[in-house]
Parts: structure tokens; sequence; C-alpha cells
């Protein structure tokens, strides 16, 4: 094409009327306040068949003349800026810049023309010169646009047509990674693809897919349609057929040009695709290392030869996507991580501090700068980390640092108050952080306020202290164990007793101290667990002699309730077991002479009423009376002399008058008396047997005696009431005279009591009450 | 003052060995009283085993007790010759030497009835 055919074609469009021809547009509004060069400029412009434009003001606002159709395509309106009307030339920026400073330029550019079989690419060369007042300065500028000898034309259409693809491919890879950019959201991002995919390849659907993580199934989020129906959802791999999946697989794009005759789909994934309005769809696959990871599809509706060059832009988008996909989703980690990180910073109570290898302190952690209490961080960055310590830390810090900057863990304890001055006490560790090449290339410092610890541990170093003292101070042993009855500690007595180290006794060492025969049922109480509050061994003295000691243990029990074993006291108790034994042998020996005693006042009473020829029923009387006085002090002596049970004393004192429960009955508590009331009482039960044997209940075949007592409480005081009644005897009558019987119940009973007694000779028989105060308890 | 005792005592020879003076002098009363001829009283052990080598005895009545000095070399003499005999004890059952639980038992201080059972028992 020459420049004549472009002139000739321009003046035919405009007889044809295809656009208005200039100056038929009002241009008033825009020349009104135009200086009259500008004015004369425009007026030569419009008049021009050379294309011309005229540009003025700071936006360089540009009106073009009709003939400049020819390189536009279009006649612009006027009073746009020249950069926009001239995009398609490139950058105007500097051109226009000169000229507005009244310079005159030549350039050119090549341009995308289209006369009428497609844009071809042309060389256009723009003359620019100013449009000059009266005083020399510059109110616009023209420019002459030239196609003429300069035109540059590439040789073939073919090459033309691959030149516009590249350049076509190359824009809308541009305006994808573009669009893809500042999406983070892996959704957002496979529809952005798709959806500037699909317009541009005029298809009818397309899709960016991700397989699932062992690449059986593609998951399709969201496709774009040109009104088609969708595919979004999953969709196992091996239901495309063999030869889709297997490509897939492979890492191949399965490429079908006519889903209807394609000899290598089968059947069924034929009519599938049918189903669909596929007739020719493009699958490429995204691999990487672990597998198939993303599947881009394109559908069209109709049979359709995908070229190489749309098999290329969809591999090139595929990955694309995918990259982007994986980039959003790593930034989303890493924020979620640094997120996390910060977190565990922010709430962690360690003050986490970074420090360069000189030791000045670079970072501290906002959990830290909590527990330092520290205002402002600023103030302390880039200060050396040592000097902030307190005097009397530095030293330790020091030598930390010098461990951690030779790639050791350096670590000290040390006293520093907080920033706003509250005492602490600080556990510090202090390690290189390596660079990649394994260099300490920083140094991580973790404080951790111990100060509560440190207090309870004093605390509690002070409570062991003062049990110490106290249990080395005391006059008994005092030992503790654990849950498994092992010993834990023995105070200093118990090494004075013994004459052994404390070492000794610990675990079960205390056992060998003693006594052999003492052992077994120690090792039996360890083994069950069952300790009872009180034990009595023998513990083998400094000197070798053997000592009965008693042995109290309490359990002890954590707050928490937990056993945690026991702690006892151990005392020498030789002494009282001397005296037990001492005592045992005077009463053996006090039982002995006063049996001894009676049978000798027996004999001699015997041996008397033998001589004097007394009358045998006092002789008996006496003896009998003997015989009681002895079976009482029988009961005594079963009890070691120290009371006896009124039941017990009851059933002794009645035995030789009756056993048979018919006759005799006793009821009552089981109540313990002293000596001197069980002897009173043993003798006057003698005689109100012998006296119902004689005369009473006992005397007959029927008669029956109930002797009935209770233990009452009066006004703080314990009192006996005893109740003897006989019944069912012969008739009683009461007796003439005081005998020696009633007078012992009545008067010597009494007193020795200090209580009431009476004896009632009803006619049905003897009743005889009892009321006395009984000793306090406590022998009970 | 007499009474009719017991069979089985009058004629027979009793070894008593008491140290307490008076129940010695009663023993000795009753069991002449029963028709027996009293051997000792003995108030020791040695005196006793003496009398056992000395005379002959038909049965014994053994204080466990002699101040101090218990009886039990006499018991196992007595029953080492097949001599029946009973313990007289003011401490019950328990006084009694072991190995001699199964000896008829004087409770002291007893009955002249008391010691006329217990002789016709050892006797029997």
């Amino acid at each position: 094409m020459t420049d004549a055919d472009a002139m000739h074609r321009t003046e035919a469009e405009s007889a044809q009327g295809a656009a208005p021809p200039w100056p038929d547009r009002d241009l008033s509004s825009i020349t009104g306040p135009w200086p009259p060069p500008l004015r004369a400029a425009a007026a030569l412009a419009m008049a021009s068949p050379q294309p011309m434009w005229l540009g003025w003001g700071d936006e360089a606002a540009c009106l073009c003349n009709p003939a400049c159709r020819t390189i536009l395509g279009h006649h612009p309106e006027p009073g746009r800026p020249a950069g926009e009307v001239w995009a398609a030339a490139g950058d105007l920026r500097d051109l226009l810049a000169a000229a507005r400073r009244g310079e005159a330029r030549t350039e050119t550019r090549v341009l995308p023309i289209d006369r009428g079989q497609g844009p071809e690419k042309v060389a256009v060369t723009f003359a620019l010169g100013p449009v000059l007042q009266a005083d020399g300065t510059a109110c616009g500028f023209l420019c002459v646009a030239t196609l003429g000898a300069e035109a540059v034309r590439l040789p073939g259409e073919e090459a033309d047509a691959v030149l516009r693809a590249a350049a076509a491919r190359k824009a809308f890879l541009a305006d994808l990674s573009d669009a893809l950019r500042d999406l983070d959201d892996p959704a957002a991002i496979a529809c952005a693809a798709s959806s500037r995919l699909g317009p541009h390849l005029n298809l009818a659907r397309c899709g960016f897919a991700e397989a699932d993580s062992p690449g059986e199934a593609v998951v399709v989020g969201g496709d774009w349609t040109d009104g088609s129906s969708s595919v979004t959802g999953v969709h196992r791999l091996d239901s495309f057929g063999a030869f889709v999946a297997g490509a897939l697989r492979s890492g191949r794009p399965a490429v079908v040009r006519d889903v209807a005759t394609d000899p290598r789909l089968d059947p069924a994934h034929r009519s599938a695709y049918g189903a669909l309005g596929v007739r020719a769809h493009v699958a490429t696959p995204v691999l990487r290392p672990r597998g198939l990871a993303a599947v881009l599809f394109v559908h069209s509706a109709s049979p359709r030869n995908w070229s190489e060059d749309e098999a290329d832009l969809l591999r090139e988008v595929a990955e694309r996507t995918c990259a982007a996909i994986e980039a959003a989703r790593a930034t989303r980690a890493l924020r979620d991580s640094e997120a996390f990180i910060r977190d565990i910073l922010q709430a962690s109570n360690d003050c986490i501090e970074v420090l360069d290898l000189d030791g000045q302190l670079r970072f501290m952690s906002e959990g830290g700068q909590r527990v330092k209490e520290i205002g402002d961080f600023g103030r302390l960055a880039g200060e050396s980390w040592v000097r902030l310590w307190p005097p009397a830390a530095r030293r330790l810090a020091e030598a930390a640092l010098a461990t951690a900057r030779s790639g050791g863990v350096g670590s000290f304890r040390a006293q520093a108050p907080t920033e706003t001055g509250s005492p602490r006490f600080w556990d510090v560790v202090i390690s290189p952080i390596m660079d990649p090449q394994g260099r300490s290339a920083r140094l991580l410092a973790i404080s951790r306020d111990i100060t509560t610890q440190r207090h309870a541990e004093a605390a509690l170093r002070e409570s062991e202290a003062r049990f110490r003292n106290m249990a080395d101070s005391a006059p008994v042993m005092i030992w503790t164990t654990d849950a498994q009855g092992r010993c834990t500690y023995v105070n200093r007595r118990w090494r004075e007793f013994t004459g052994r180290p404390p070492a000794e006794a610990l675990g079960l060492g205390y056992l060998s101290a003693m006594h052999p025969d003492d052992v077994p049922p120690a090792r039996d109480m360890i083994r069950t667990g069952q300790r009872p509050e009180r034990a009595e061994y023998r513990l083998r003295r400094a000197d070798g002699s053997w000592a009965w000691v008693l042995d109290a243990a309490t359990a002890r029990h954590s707050p928490e309730g937990a056993f945690m074993g026991y702690i006892g006291s151990v005392a020498d108790i030789t002494d009282r077991k001397l005296a037990e034994e001492r005592r045992a042998l005077l009463v053996n020996e006090l039982n002995h002479r006063v049996k001894n005693t009676l049978a000798t006042v027996q004999s001699l009473a015997a041996q008397s009423f033998r001589l004097g020829q007394v009358d045998r029923a006092v002789r008996k009387a006496f003896e009998a009376r003997l015989m009681s006085l002895a079976r009482a002090h029988d009961v005594l002596t079963q009890q070691s002399w120290e009371g006896a049970r009124l039941d017990d004393l009851a059933r002794r004192a009645l035995t030789p008058f009756s056993t048979d429960p018919a006759r005799l009955s006793l009821r009552g508590p089981a109540l313990w008396l002293p000596p001197r009331i069980v002897l009173a009482l043993a003798m006057a039960f003698h005689e109100l047997a012998t006296n119902a044997a004689k005369y009473g209940a006992l005397s007959g075949p029927d008669g029956h005696v109930d002797l009935s007592w209770e233990a009452t409480r009066m006004a703080g005081e314990r009192r006996l009431r005893l109740v003897w009644a006989e019944s069912r005897g012969p008739s009683v009558e009461p007796p003439t005279r005081q005998g020696f019987g009633s007078r012992l119940i009545e008067h010597g009973l009494a007193n020795e009591l200090g209580g009431e007694v009476e004896i009632d000779y009803c006619a049905s028989g003897v009743i005889c009450r009892l009321d006395a105060p009984l000793p306090t308890e406590g022998n009970e | 003052m007499t009474e009719t005792g017991p069979a089985g005592i009058a004629g027979k020879r009793i070894l008593v060995v008491e140290d307490e003076m008076i129940v010695a002098m009663l023993i000795e009363d009753i069991l002449t009283d029963l028709g027996a001829t009293v051997v000792g009283p003995a108030a020791r052990v040695n005196r006793a085993i003496e009398l056992l080598s000395a005379e002959p005895v038909d049965a014994a009545l053994l204080d466990v007790n002699l101040a101090g000095e218990v009886t039990t070399p006499v018991a196992e003499e007595l029953r080492r010759r097949g001599i029946p005999f009973a313990f007289a004890t003011g401490y019950g059952a328990a006084g009694v030497p072991p190995g001699f639980a199964d000896q008829p038992l004087l409770q002291k201080p007893f009955q002249e009835r008391d010691l006329g059972q217990v002789m016709a028992q050892v006797l029997a």
C-alpha cells in the first residue's frame, strides 16, 4: 500500500460521510480564548490532507485533523490529552515535554495501523514544532505525522500474524500477571485466570482445578462459562477416561479437537462430554514433585483445531495460575506463622531478646517488655546488654555472653529490678543464633522471672531449717518416711540415742537398730502399709543395751491430700516398762499374800471353832463369808486389782447359790467398778443370797431372784442404781431383830459407797435397792 | 468334832507340803479327822523329797509356792513314783507349774468339805 492509496481512501471515506468532516464541528468552545497564532495553525491543520495535530496547555490537550484517522483508525474527540490519544505510539512524555518547552523534535514510532486487512506495524514519524506568539513564546505546538517514505513494512503476512499473535499473547500474559499479583485468595486467583482466558480464546467454558493430595481427583472451585452450565465440584481423574487421565498423570496436556470423532475417547466418556456440550477440549496439567498439582481445562462447543500457540498459552496460564496460588498459600502460611510467632512472643512471660555479636540489644519481645516493665524499648535498642544489668550481675552476664558468642549456651541467675524499680530475680539463658553457614550471627537471650519461685524456695528452706532446728532440739527421736515407708529423715536425738549416723537410718536402715524379735512385725507394717498410731518395740542404745520405746506416727498429706508418708516421734519408755513389770510382780505378790492370809485366817477360825465347840451353823456362816470374800479377791486378782465388771462379780458371788437362769437373772450394762466397791458389793451379794437361800426365793423350788442395775447420770454425777428383787418365794416377814447381813447391807455398804441402801421385806419377796455414786469415768 | 468324810481317804498316808504353819495345821486336822495319816507336813522342797524316800506315801497335797520356792521338783518326784497328788494354791489354775495342768487343784482358802473332795478325787 502506498501513501497515495491511503490518501485516496481517506478522501473516499470523507465522501461516504462515515464521520463528520472538519470544520463542520463547532470548535469555538476550544478556540475561543486561543491566541491568534494557534488559531491560525488550527485552521491550517484542519485543511491539510497530511495527518496533523495541534497540542496546547499543560496536559498537551490535543486537536487532530481528519487525516489522523489514517493512523488512529478513528477521529478522536478534540481536547483529550495527547498521551492518551496517541497511546498506541508508546510513551510520548519526553517528546511532549520538549514541545511544551518550545523545542522542535522529530521521532519515529512503530504503530499498529489497520488498513482494512488487519493491523499492520507501520513506522510513523512525528515532527513537532512550536507555535510561537509575537513575543517569541510558545502557545502550543504543531505535529505533523508522516507515514511517507520512512514507513516500515514487515515481510509477508504470515510473519505479521506471528508477530501479532506474540504481541497479543504477551499482552494477555502481562495482563494476567497484573491481575493475579495482588490476589491472595486461591479461589480468586483461579477465577481471575479463567475469566480472562475464556473470552481471550473464545471458549465455552474453562476453569482451574486443583488436584487432591493423592492426585486421584480434581476440585473445580469455580469455572468461567459463556453461559453454559458450570462443572464445579470434585471429579475423579479416572472419570475422564484412560486417555485424559493418563495424559494428565504423565504431565502431558490432553488435547481433543473433536470429541465426536477422537478415537482415543471411549463411548462412555464421549457421551459424558456430549452431555456437557463439550465438542473440543484441552486439559493442561501442572506437575509438581509430589505429582499432579492442578489441571487447567478449556472447553469448546464446536470442534476446534487447537493451535500450538494456544497449547503453549494454556501451559503458561496453567503454570502461572498454579504458581500464583502456591505463592498466595505460602504468603498466607508465612503470615500465619509470623502471626503465630508474634503471638507467642507477645504472650510469653519470658523476656526474649536478640543481641548482635557485640552484645548490643537489638530486639526485645513484647511480653519481655511487659515483664521488665519497659516503657519505651526505643531508648534501650542498641545499648550494651551487659550494661543493662546491675553492676553486681554484670560479671555473670559478661561470662554468659562470651560463652554464647563462642557457640555455647551461657546461663546465670541474677537479681535486677524492672525499669520501674520492682525487685526481680531472673534465670537467664543466652545462646547463639546461627547463620546458614553455622556461625554465630546473633545471640538469643531468654530471661525468666523466677522471683516467686525464689521466694517459695527460700520459704521452703526456711521452713525446713526451722523444722530441723526444732526436731534436733526435741528431747524425743523424730523421723519421717516417704509413702513407701522408707525413712527420709531422723533427728539429732536418734543419732545420740542409737549412736549411729543418721545416714544409717535412711531407707529401711532404721530396722537394724531394732531388736531382731521386733523387726518382723515392723516389716509387716511396711509391707501392708498398715501402721498403728502407736507401736512399742526395743531399740538398741548407743551403749548396746536395749531400750523399750513408744513410737507414735501420724500420716503426712500434701496440700492436695495425697499420702506422703509418716512423721513420728520415738520416746524411751524403758522406765515405764520396768515400772509396769515391777507393778505386775507386786500385784502377784499381793495376790499371793492376800490368799495365804485368807487361808490362814480361815484355818485359824476353823481350828478355833473346833476347839471352842462352836455351833456348826455359826462356823459354816463364817466360812461362807470368808469364801465369798476370797472369791471377790479372785475377780480382782484376775484384773490385776484394777477393778472388775459388775456382772462378773455378781455371777462369781452368786454361783454357789444357783447357776440356774430360771432362778437367778442378772440384767444390766457392762459396768466397771473399782476394787473398793467390788469387795463391798461382793459381801452384800453374799448376805442377800444367803438370806434368800435360807428364808427367801432361793429356799423354795419356784422362787426367783432378779438382780438388775443401771448407771445413770444426774447433775454431772454418775450413779449406780441396783435392785435385788425376790419373787415367788415363801411369804416374807420382816425380821424381829437386825442380823449381821442386814446390818452389813444397810449400814456398812451404804457407808462404804456413800449412798443409800434400803431393804424392803415385802410379803412377795425381799427387795433391796441401792443408789450410790460411781467414781468418775476413766476406768470403764 | 468329827464328820463323815468321803470314802477312800481313811487309812491312807498323805504327804502334806505346806509352808504356812496355820494352814498346815488345819490340813493336818482335817485329814486326821477323815481317818488319814499325815506325812509331814513339809515346809521345804528338800524336806518333802526326803520324806518321799523315807516313808511310804499313798497320796500328796502340794502347796505350789513355798516362800518363793516352787514345788515342781516334788511334783516331778511324785509323778516318777506314781503317787497321786493335788496342788493347793491361791493363784487358781494359772498358778499350777507348767506340765501339771491336769492335776486336781485345791483353791485356797478352802473349806473342809473342799479338801475332802479333792483328796477323794486324788485317791479315786
